[in-house]
This record gives C-alpha cells, sequence and structure tokens, in this order.
C-alpha cells in the first residue's frame, strides 16, 4: 500500500491544512512503523553501504576466493582485481570443472554504469537518498555476521513486486567489499549464493599493463535502435545497445540490482528454438515472432523471473522508421 | 524485553500486511495475535484508518470497534455442525502446512535447465519464476518475513535421482513440450553466447563487478553423452 512512501508523504504535506495535522502526524508515525529497517536514517546508512560497495568493488585491489552455489551445485573461484592509474583489470578464474578464465577489458574506475550512477546516488534526476530504488525495493539491515573471518554487515533488499529478483549482501565493515551476495524470489526462495572463503586487500599495482585496444569506458555512440521494449519492470532503465553479427542486437536494462539483456536476430534454420533456461538467478527465455515478413529469435536474459522474462519478450516490436 | 521484541515483530508483520508482504503463516500469527491483544487491533485499526485517508476515501461517520458486538452476536447464534467439521478441517490443514513448511527444503535446479547448456546433471525444470514452488519456502533458509540472519541458508538441487523428491509435486515440469527437449548445438552454443554477453552487461550493471561472470555456465568440450 505504501509503495512510494516519500511520495505520498509530500502529497499530504502539499494537501495539509489544519483538520489534518493529526492525521499528517499520525500517518508519519505509520510511514515510520509500517517500515521498520526503512526509517529515513536508515535509508541514508543503506545508501551509504550500497554506494561504498559499489565504489569498493572496482576502486581497490584485491584478490580472494569464493564459492558460488546454486542448485546442488558448488562452484569455486578465484578473484584478482587490481587498480593503478585509475584503471581496474579484473580476472576470474574458475577451480572446478573445465578450467576457464574469464577477463574483462579494463575500465577507467571513473567510468560509471548507470547502475554505478544508482547505487552511488548519483543520478541526477533522483531526488532524496535511494528514493528511486526505495520505490521498488524494502531494505533491511540484519544482524552482523562474520564472513572470509571478518566482520559484515547484512543488508537485505526485497523487493515490493513480483517483477524482480530480492538480493541479500554481506558487506565488509572495513573494505565495503561484498563478501557474501545471495539472490532470492520474490517468494523467498534461495537462487544462487557467493560467498567468500577468503579475501585479502592488495597495495596498489605497478602501472598494468593494458592494451591500448581495450575500451576503457563504454562509448556513448549508440547504434541506431531499431527495437522498442513495451514493457518492462518499472525502475528499470536502458544500459546501452550494441549490435554484432552473431548474437544480433542487444538491449541492456538495469534497476541498479539486477539487469536484463535483450537480443533480438532474424530467425536462423537450427537455432529458431523457443523455450526457457536457467542458471542460478540467471533466466534466459527464447522464442520467435513474426514482424513483418520475417522471422526473429528474441531472446530475454537475465536476474528477472522467467515470467518478467517472458512477458518482456512479448513485448518486443520493430520501431517504425521515421 | 522478550515481549518487547515480540510485539515490535508483531508490528512489523501487522505493517507488512498493510503492504500486502505477508507470507500466510505470517497472516495466520496476526490474526491470532489481533485476537488476544487489543492493542494491536486498534493498531490495524488505526492503519486502515490512515490508509483510507491517503487514498482520499475517510468514512464520514466516525470509526466504532464493532468487531466485539459482532463476536457477540456469533456467540449467540446456533452452530452449525458442518462449520465446527470445517473448523477442525482446516486446523489440521493449516497444522500440516506449518509443518511441511519447516520440513521444507529450497528446491532450485542450478542448471540450464529447459535448453541444458550445462550437461552434467539431468534436465528439471528450474523453480523460479515457477510460482508452483512456493509451498517450498525453507523455515530453515529464509524464516517468514526474513527475521532471522540468512547466510545459514542452504540451496538443495532437485536432482532426478534423488528419490525423496520423487514422491513430491515440488518440481514441476513447464507445460510447453520444447521445455524438456535438448535443444540443437547450434541453440546450446547462442544461449551460451547471449549469457556470456549479458554476463558483461551484469557485470557493470548490478554491484556486483566481475561476481557476475560466475553465472556463466562453461561447455564442456565433449559433453557426456549417457543414453547414447
Amino acid at each position: 500500500m505504501v509503495r512510494a512512501p516519500y511520495k505520498s508523504f509530500l502529497l499530504l504535506l502539499s494537501a495539509c491544512d489544519l483538520k489534518r495535522r493529526r492525521l499528517l502526524v499520525a500517518a508519519v508515525a505509520f510511514l515510520f512503523i509500517s517500515m521498520p529497517a526503512v526509517a529515513a536514517d536508515n535509508l541514508e546508512r543503506v545508501g551509504v553501504l550500497l554506494g561504498g560497495m559499489s565504489q569498493a568493488l572496482r576502486e581497490q585491489s584485491y584478490q580472494g576466493l569464493f564459492t558460488y552455489e546454486h542448485g546442488g551445485s558448488l562452484e569455486t573461484l578465484k578473484l584478482l582485481h587490481q587498480v593503478s592509474d585509475g584503471v581496474e583489470v579484473s580476472s576470474l578464474e574458475r577451480l572446478n570443472g573445465p578450467a576457464h578464465r574469464y577477463s574483462p577489458s579494463a575500465r577507467k574506475t571513473d567510468c560509471l554504469s548507470p547502475s554505478d550512477r544508482r547505487l552511488r546516488g548519483l543520478l541526477p534526476d533522483v531526488s532524496g537518498v535511494l528514493a528511486d530504488l526505495a520505490a521498488h525495493y524494502h531494505f533491511y539491515i540484519r544482524e552482523d555476521q562474520r564472513v572470509a573471518g571478518r566482520e559484515a554487515t547484512v543488508l537485505q533488499i526485497v523487493p515490493r513486486d513480483e517483477y524482480r529478483f530480492g538480493h541479500t549482501f554481506t558487506i565488509d565493515k572495513a573494505t565495503s567489499l561484498p563478501l557474501g551476495a545471495m539472490i532470492f524470489t520474490p517468494n523467498k526462495t534461495v537462487l544462487e549464493r557467493l560467498q567468500f572463503v577468503d579475501l585479502s586487500l592488495l597495495a596498489e599495482a605497478e602501472p598494468l599493463a593494458v592494451a591500448p585496444s581495450a575500451f576503457l569506458c563504454r562509448s556513448e555512440s549508440v547504434p541506431e535502435e531499431l527495437w522498442a521494449v513495451g514493457w518492462m519492470p518499472s525502475g528499470f532503465m536502458s544500459a546501452g545497445v550494441n549490435r554484432s553479427e552473431s548474437v544480433g542486437d542487444m538491449m541492456m536494462f538495469t534497476d541498479g540490482l539486477s539487469s536484463f539483456s535483450v537480443f533480438i536476430r532474424p530467425s536462423v534454420d537450427g537455432v529458431a528454438a523457443q523455450g526457457q533456461a536457467q542458471r542460478g538467478a540467471t533466466v534466459a527465455f527464447m522464442q520467435q515472432y513474426r514482424f513483418g515478413q520475417a522471422m526473429y529469435t528474441v531472446s530475454v536474459v537475465g536476474e528477472v523471473p522467467v515470467r518478467t522474462a517472458q512477458r518482456i519478450a512479448n513485448s518486443v516490436q520493430p520501431r517504425s522508421q521515421g | 524485553m522478550l515481549e518487547n521484541n515480540q510485539t515490535t515483530a508483531m508490528r512489523e508483520s501487522l505493517s507488512a500486511l498493510m503492504d500486502d508482504q505477508t507470507s500466510e503463516m505470517e497472516l495466520m500469527r496476526v490474526l491470532k495475535a489481533t485476537e488476544q491483544q487489543p492493542e494491536l487491533r486498534q493498531r490495524w485499526a488505526n492503519y486502515q484508518m490512515i490508509s483510507a485517508s491517503m487514498r482520499g476515501d475517510m468514512p464520514a461517520v466516525p470509526y466504532m470497534d464493532l468487531s466485539s458486538s459482532i463476536s457477540a452476536a456469533l456467540e449467540d447464534e446456533t452452530v452449525h455442525a458442518s462449520v465446527v467439521a470445517e473448523k477442525t478441517w482446516l486446523h489440521r490443514v493449516g497444522r500440516m502446512a506449518i509443518a511441511a513448511s519447516v520440513a521444507g527444503a529450497v528446491i532450485v535446479t542450478g542448471q540450464l535447465s529447459g535448453f541444458g547448456v550445462d550437461s552434467n546433471e539431468a534436465p528439471a525444470f528450474a523453480a523460479s519464476g515457477a510460482p508452483s514452488v512456493s509451498g517450498a519456502v525453507p523455515s530453515a533458509a529464509l524464516p517468514a518475513g526474513f527475521r532471522a540472519p540468512e547466510f545459514s541458508a542452504r540451496t538443495v538441487s532437485s536432482h532426478k535421482s534423488m528419490p525423496a523428491l520423487e514422491g513430491r509435486a515440488l518440481v514441476k515440469r513447464a507445460p510447453s513440450a520444447p521445455v524438456s527437449r535438448r535443444p540443437s548445438p547450434e541453440v546450446q552454443a547462442y544461449l551460451q553466447q547471449v549469457m556470456q554477453l549479458h554476463a558483461d552487461n551484469a557485470s557493470v550493471n548490478t554491484g556486483r563487478g566481475v561476481l557476475s561472470y560466475a553465472r556463466v555456465p562453461t561447455v564442456k568440450a565433449q559433453p557426456p553423452q549417457p543414453s547414447e
């Protein structure tokens, strides 16, 4: 009922007259009682936690081992993140199963994604600490925990609607790095859990050998958008578009805590399947659609419930020409 | 102190109820508590009034607590036998539901079900997004209303060959046929590609950084084919 508490509070304020003053007091009391963990000072604390985490992940140098647990399987991974001269380089190595290493492109630490900006409270059009996130999530600060030998604050983020997943972050008090991260469904079933077993900070690295071709910051030049996503849960915003031969057009979205990507390409024989897949919290939904004379494959991949992914896929339309 | 905590917890549950955020168990607890605590009942009434005023539909007449007079009137009513039977039946179901949720485990498939990209486990339809598994809310893992620390939570596989799970209707197959079919290698390759690209998006857009790559499935060079 209190979907956007601060908004309704302001409305009430503006409509305030003498008769309603008593009600207003009651309403204020109600707002605080109804959101025991989301009182204004607490929300500020949540903002500091999330902003600090977003910043620490990118600006500190650290290495560690963590487990990734989803369904019945448990995997171990090794993470290395180094920052030098405002450029971050990271790598992630699988320690179980087939050997594999991910090495994302180097980035400048001051190159902020829409999610970074939202978590750090830097979106210009949003008033109030975390107001945009608080409209879609409840925040709870839970009892402290000890993870990987470190004292941590537990922040639980419960979605206000059924269109997105909930999160729990266990945030190191000393470094603000997430020692644990968990995703659960709106009906509170745990989908996946990340947890460090060992984490240590590194001294600032030697100047890193970064290939000049590394993208450092995603270019702002946006390819012409050919597609429109007609529906997505409120709070999600565009995080860029991309185009490639192999996967077709890609559109990215985030609400700050979860993201999804939409892929569209002409159907190809042999890949014209439809169905859904899931690994941990990541859902992939694929469906074939006819636009005009041609068939297209639309895939939605993201940390969202499969129904959300399906509804998003069903709402994709070609952008009308001109 | 303990009593104080209980009261606070109950008030939280009550406001969660106003927000449509309660589980069924929590709802039952609140209803039971309001029976016994007039203070809580009054509070609930106040909440309703405040929410009504926020919506702008305040009743013209002042508030009256009719509940006691109604229950007094109900006391006088002759009780029908069927009602009693229904009540005990409901009670039994309620008790079973509680027992089930205490015993319940998190049923999650971690593999790429449906498409079966991760080939080391029998495909089973994934739990997430399918509300059919809501009965399996784990009390040990996530207590109703998230009142306890969370990291003791465990995720449990719904592996097909686990006989303990076979009798339960917790894991449901998707109604559409293609879901349980193993896709062609081309589809798998495409899925692998889009999930990898999505991980690039997730790594910069979910506040988790490079941790997000943990989710990208690794496709084995030679997937085992036990059935052939």
